[in-house]
């Protein structure tokens, strides 16, 4: 089989990298992220009927959805309450004094539009903005970064007993270079950031850390076995057999998040999320990892 | 091993697999016992769900009547903080808070979304109960309060005997108070009610006093003490019987003192699942998908080694499985369930890598048993290694952080030490046996030199 030179492109994959880092970066310094609808303010409108909906529920989702559809106002959460005496709606929007307005006759439609579809029953639509300062688990995400660091300096210095200092900072460098890309990315492409972000970003970390250990052992295995070959032909080897394992790690991830993307509903930003994932592993895996082992092998050359 | 012998072991993995994985989804009714558990609900129905999953419950809570967050000077981020910090503090790892402001008023509400269990309602009462901790005497008399006398309250478990007389579980809350509490208690103790004279001597070990810990009106503890008793700074207060979420709350309220807001909360209600009812399912059956997809695939190159490796992913999924229901207090969100599907993707490399080795073994020229020793040999030590980075990774994430990262590194974490023996042993085992039991070998592994890499 003919064998990829990684060589030949892991320049202009460097500086792609470097230039989505820079422009996510700076669209995230100036924008912020695209929060997803769980941590960023908002509306809900409340629809409460005195009675269950029962085989109405149907009927009264499809008048509040009409009454969307004819505002064209999108909602992105349905949360049914009470065994469906409630149901609420959630709407990212910047609350302002035009907005709240705007709902609260949006709400009026809303309430006029399912006492119609439920002639007998008393229904009630009430507006509510939503702030989101300081919650959901705020704190969790620096407890998180804390465990983050925690854990990279513990890994680095089992790596250090194991194999040699500058190999345990190239580990845990990738690892730390996947989640700064898959930031940059959601950034950049505006994906919804939600709080399973956390854990998609733990599984960058992971796969990151579990591909650099494989391939930091097999090239100390092949610099065994031949010590004269140059380490570029070794770790294009190297790259070269990682391929079917980390283009197969690819299309799983993308297929997950295709599978999310069609169930919908809440799992849309996790699967755009893993989609990102999918990306910046398989960039950092296949491509930043070469040149990073060359500079490390020059530098442990160097220093002897 | 003689081939025979393979067959049959393999043939008894194989029945085990298949009789754990039907027992994985099965329910059924177990013929002929009348009393006790006569229902067999699956392993997957021993598992608890989290909020994601199954119903949980919506409280909102209210600035009480006449009180204004502008008078008062609430900062809401302010109460949120102190909020999430008691729902950590009652074990609660997947909870939602929102605040919500209507523009016919000026205070915000707080909405909590959290499991439904038993205890939710009681947990949430007991979180935003106001008022400040107070130790008095018998007659009401302040002493102290809780900020300068209670150094840390802690839930304790001890065998007790139930009213039947069988043996049961209780709990205690253990107050220990801090030197100057402790000195306050004592001073009350032995001034109370004794006159001596001048330089006399007394010896006031014997002495006692009606002791009582208050938040607000509601009375934690009520006992006679005296300052023997007292000698170790700390008090137990057993009247919790068997009741882990009662001694909790206690324990939360003891410790960091009541909620300092004045809300009302208004009554709960459930929530159907935020995931909606059949996302669990459905995100086990992707995986699964994904899981033979990949095999398959697998099979086209390797062959024989696809089903060693979905041999050794079913065995890695339903030891797991059984590991998570054994761990009591799991309870499986989404987060749960990326952190397994994460730790199976590491056996699937695992399984990948070593058999990706056996075959650079075998084209340099050794026999199938040698290559695969061999690559067993210099892969076992490189998956102890990334295993016991990851093992570190998840205790320190484990340890440190909390709510969805939690809920992930706990599946994550036991699906690494699942995953260890299953890539270094259990697989090469498999391997072994089908190498017995097979008549052509080289057919079923395709072992050409020339094709393999």
């Amino acid at each position: 089989m003919k064998k990829f030179d990684f060589f030949k492109i892991s320049k202009i994959v460097v500086a792609v990298v470097l230039a989505i880092v820079v422009v996510g970066a700076v669209l995230t310094a100036t924008l912020g992220f695209n929060k997803g609808i769980e941590l960023s303010k908002g509306y809900e409108i409340k629809v409460e009927v005195d009675a269950n909906f029962g085989d109405n529920q149907q009927k009264i989702e499809k008048a509040v959805e009409n009454t969307f559809d004819a505002e064209k106002v999108d909602y992105k959460i349905e949360k049914v309450l009470d065994e469906g005496n409630i149901l609420i709606y959630q709407f990212k929007e910047d609350i302002t004094e035009e907005n709240t307005k705007a709902f609260d006759e949006l709400a009026v439609k809303v309430q006029t539009a399912v006492n119609k579809a439920l002639e007998s029953s008393t229904v009630e639509a009430t507006v509510t903005a939503m702030e989101r300062e300081g919650i959901f688990g705020s704190s969790s995400i620096w407890w998180t970064l804390l465990a983050f660091g925690v854990a990279m300096v513990l890994a680095f210095i089992y790596l250090l007993i194991r194999y040699n200092w500058l190999h345990s900072l190239l580990s845990v460098a990738l690892s730390i270079i996947e989640v700064i890309l898959l930031l940059s990315l959601v950034g950049l492409v505006r994906i919804p950031v939600a709080p399973s972000f956390i854990v998609v970003s733990l599984t960058g970390v992971i796969l990151s850390l579990v591909n650099s250990v494989i391939l930091i052992n097999g090239a100390k295995e092949k610099a065994k076995l031949d010590k004269k070959a140059p380490v570029e032909e070794s770790i294009n080897d190297l790259l070269n057999g990682a391929l079917v394992r980390n283009c197969a790690l690819f299309i799983g991830l993308v297929l997950t998040a295709v599978v999310l993307l069609v169930i919908g509903g809440t799992f849309t930003s996790l699967a755009l999320q893993i989609i990102g994932l999918a990306v910046a592993t398989l960039i950092v895996n296949q491509f930043v990892f070469a040149p990073c082992f060359v500079l490390v092998e020059k530098m442990k050359n160097g220093s002897k | 091993m003689s081939k025979k012998k393979s067959i049959t072991l393999l043939s008894i993995i194989i029945a085990v697999i298949l009789i754990l994985s039907a027992m994985t989804f099965a329910k059924f009714e177990i013929p002929g016992i009348k009393n006790g558990v006569y229902n067999y609900n699956s392993i997957l129905g021993a598992l608890e769900l989290d909020a994601d999953f199954t119903e949980s419950a919506s409280y909102t809570l209210k600035l009480k009547d006449g009180v204004s967050s502008e008078d008062e000077e609430i900062e809401v981020s302010s109460v949120l903080k102190v909020l999430e910090n008691r729902i950590i503090g009652l074990g609660y790892t997947n909870y939602k808070l929102s605040t919500l402001k209507s523009s016919s008023s000026d205070n915000y509400d707080i909405r909590i979304e959290m499991p439904n269990t038993s205890a939710t309602a009681g947990d949430i009462g007991a979180i935003i109960t106001y008022g400040v901790i107070e130790i008095t005497d018998g007659d009401g008399n302040l002493i102290a309060t809780g900020n300068e006398a209670i150094k840390n309250a802690t839930v304790q478990s001890f065998d007790a005997m139930d009213q039947a007389g069988n043996e049961v579980i209780a709990y205690a809350v253990i107050v220990e108070f801090t030197n100057a509490g402790y000195d306050a208690i004592v001073d009350r103790i032995t001034s109370g009610g004794h006159d001596h004279a001048e330089g006399e001597e007394h010896d006031h070990s014997g002495d006692s006093l009606a002791l009582k810990i208050k938040l607000g009106d509601t009375e934690l503890f009520s006992q006679e003490v005296t300052v023997d008793a007292l000698s170790a700074k700390t008090i137990s207060i057993n009247n919790y019987g068997t009741d882990k979420a009662a001694a909790n709350r206690a324990a939360l309220q003891i410790k960091t003192g009541g909620f300092p807001y004045e809300y009302e909360l208004e009554e709960g209600v459930v929530v159907n699942p935020l995931m909606g009812n059949k996302a669990a399912l459905t995100v086990m059956i992707t995986v699964a998908s994904l899981i033979l997809l990949a095999l398959v695939l697998f099979a086209i190159k390797y062959r024989g080694f696809a089903i060693s490796s979905l041999i050794s992913i079913l065995s890695f999924i339903l030891i797991e499985l059984i590991v998570l229901v054994l761990i009591p207090g799991i309870k499986i969100s989404l987060a749960s369930i990326l952190g397994f599907a994460v730790a199976t993707l590491f056996v699937c490399i695992g399984l990948y890598v070593l058999t990706q080795k056996t075959y650079v073994e075998f084209n340099g020229g050794k026999t199938f048993k040698a290559a695969l020793r061999n690559a067993y040999k210099k892969g076992s030590l490189l998956f102890v290694d990334i295993s016991a980075i990851l093992a570190i990774l998840s205790l320190a994430v484990f340890f440190i952080a909390n709510g969805v990262a939690k809920s992930f590194v706990i599946t994550f974490g036991v699906g690494v030490v699942v995953a260890l023996f299953i890539i270094v042993v259990f697989s090469k085992w498999i391997v072994k046996l089908l190498y017995q039991a097979i008549s052509k070998k080289e057919a079923f592994f395709n072992l050409n030199r020339e094709d393999a890499e």
